[in-house]
């Protein structure tokens, strides 16, 4: 009789000591996801196709290599290579569209990742890449410099340089992660 | 009643054991301090973020730096010495930098290092792209003796809670500390931060 009152109490606890933690820990996941950007929701873009995250509809629209530009600038590292990104984003609603104007390109962080999972972020060097007139994050300003968003349906196109180690090159995809509602867009090719 | 006996002494010493391990239990700064990897000068420490490897130490009344001409720039003075600690040093997944470098000297007292430009804890630290530089320190004559490199990513304690961290053995004997201070050369002229 002893043992199965014990087995009561065992499962109780089983059950308990799970939901304890559950409760204790997933509200700071919540604030830690917020504060990081890491976590959340994911979409992942197969080579060539879109993904959707939040409203937005994400490209790769291609990973090239890069030169600096000007004949006496700094030189790159050794043994690194340039990688110019070229993505594009459409907002799909008009939550979406209006996400553009929030916070000046700080509700999105791009980043390269190689195969390895190393992770760079993009240079602040302007002489890597060829001068387009693409964003350089997720924001369109007017003429006074002040944000605007982007109108449903329309796509906005953003460039950026990386310097990469030589052998992370060939294996490089993209990832953007998004705030303030958490998300990470991966595009792949 | 020998039962109730042996209740209140089980009690009595559980109640002993709880005390005990309240009194050991480490406070909170160092229950959550950086996790530390301890190393040496010329072995390369690798912690979860970033790879370290101490090349040489040297020590210097004043020191300047040359600019990108490799034209020598203004003579910084201090009123103790400067310890010049130069590194090799890599980010394994993600972009960093080593701000919170400091020189623990053996009274327990930390130098962060120096504020002056092109100093390797300024530099940003990307995967598989090592730069090699100098950490600068500023600290009292009398303390080099037994100090150690502490090196993490941020300046700010709280920032690198339970993180990653370097703890390098400088081998700064009592003797070894005292030759330098001997030998002390006048100026050292630094270069700036450079990618390997």
């Amino acid at each position: 009789m002893t043992w199965r009152k014990n087995l009561w109490y065992g499962l109780a606890l089983l059950i308990l000591l799970p939901v304890a933690i559950g409760a204790r820990v997933l509200p700071w996941r919540e604030r830690y996801e917020n504060l990081t950007g890491k976590g959340g929701r994911e979409a992942v873009a197969a080579p060539g196709r879109t993904a959707t995250l939040n409203g937005l509809e994400w490209r790769l629209e291609g990973v090239t290599e890069g030169r600096v530009q000007e004949k006496f600038a700094r030189p790159l590292p050794p043994r690194t290579r340039v990688a110019v990104v070229v993505t594009s984003v459409r907002p799909l609603t008009a939550a979406a569209s209006r996400w553009f104007a929030q916070d000046g390109g700080a509700q999105c962080k791009f980043a390269v990742v190689d195969r390895a999972g190393r992770r760079w972020e993009p240079s602040f060097r302007s002489d890597l890449a060829p001068k387009t007139d693409h964003a350089a994050s997720c924001f369109r300003l007017d003429a006074e410099y002040k944000l605007q968003p982007v109108p449903v349906g329309q796509k906005l196109t953003i460039q950026n340089a990386y310097v990469v180690p030589a052998d992370a090159f060939p294996t490089l995809r993209v990832e953007v992660r998004l705030r303030p509602d958490p998300g990470t867009v991966r595009l792949l090719r | 009643m020998r039962r109730a006996l042996l209740g209140l002494l089980t009690g009595a010493l559980l109640l002993a054991a709880i005390a005990g391990v309240h009194r050991a239990m480490p406070d909170i700064t160092r229950r959550y301090a950086p996790i530390a990897t301890d190393g040496e000068i010329g072995r390369e420490v690798d912690t979860t973020a970033f790879r370290l490897r101490v090349d040489r130490m040297q020590v210097a009344r004043t020191v300047r730096f040359t600019d990108d001409l490799n034209l020598p720039g203004p003579a910084r003075t201090t009123r103790g010495v400067w310890v010049v600690v130069w590194a090799t040093a890599a980010a394994t997944t993600e972009a960093l930098q080593l701000q919170g470098a400091r020189l623990v000297t053996a009274d327990g007292s930390a130098y962060l290092a120096a504020s002056l430009r092109d100093t390797l804890d300024k530099a940003d630290l990307q995967p598989g792209i090592p730069a090699y530089g100098a950490l600068l320190f500023e600290i009292p004559a009398d303390r080099l003796a037994g100090a150690r490199l502490a090196v993490t990513p941020h300046s700010v304690a709280g920032l690198d809670l339970l993180g990653p961290a370097a703890d390098i053995d400088l081998g700064l004997s009592d003797a070894y500390a005292a030759r330098l201070l001997r030998e002390i050369p006048p100026s050292l002229t630094l270069r700036e931060v450079r990618t390997l």
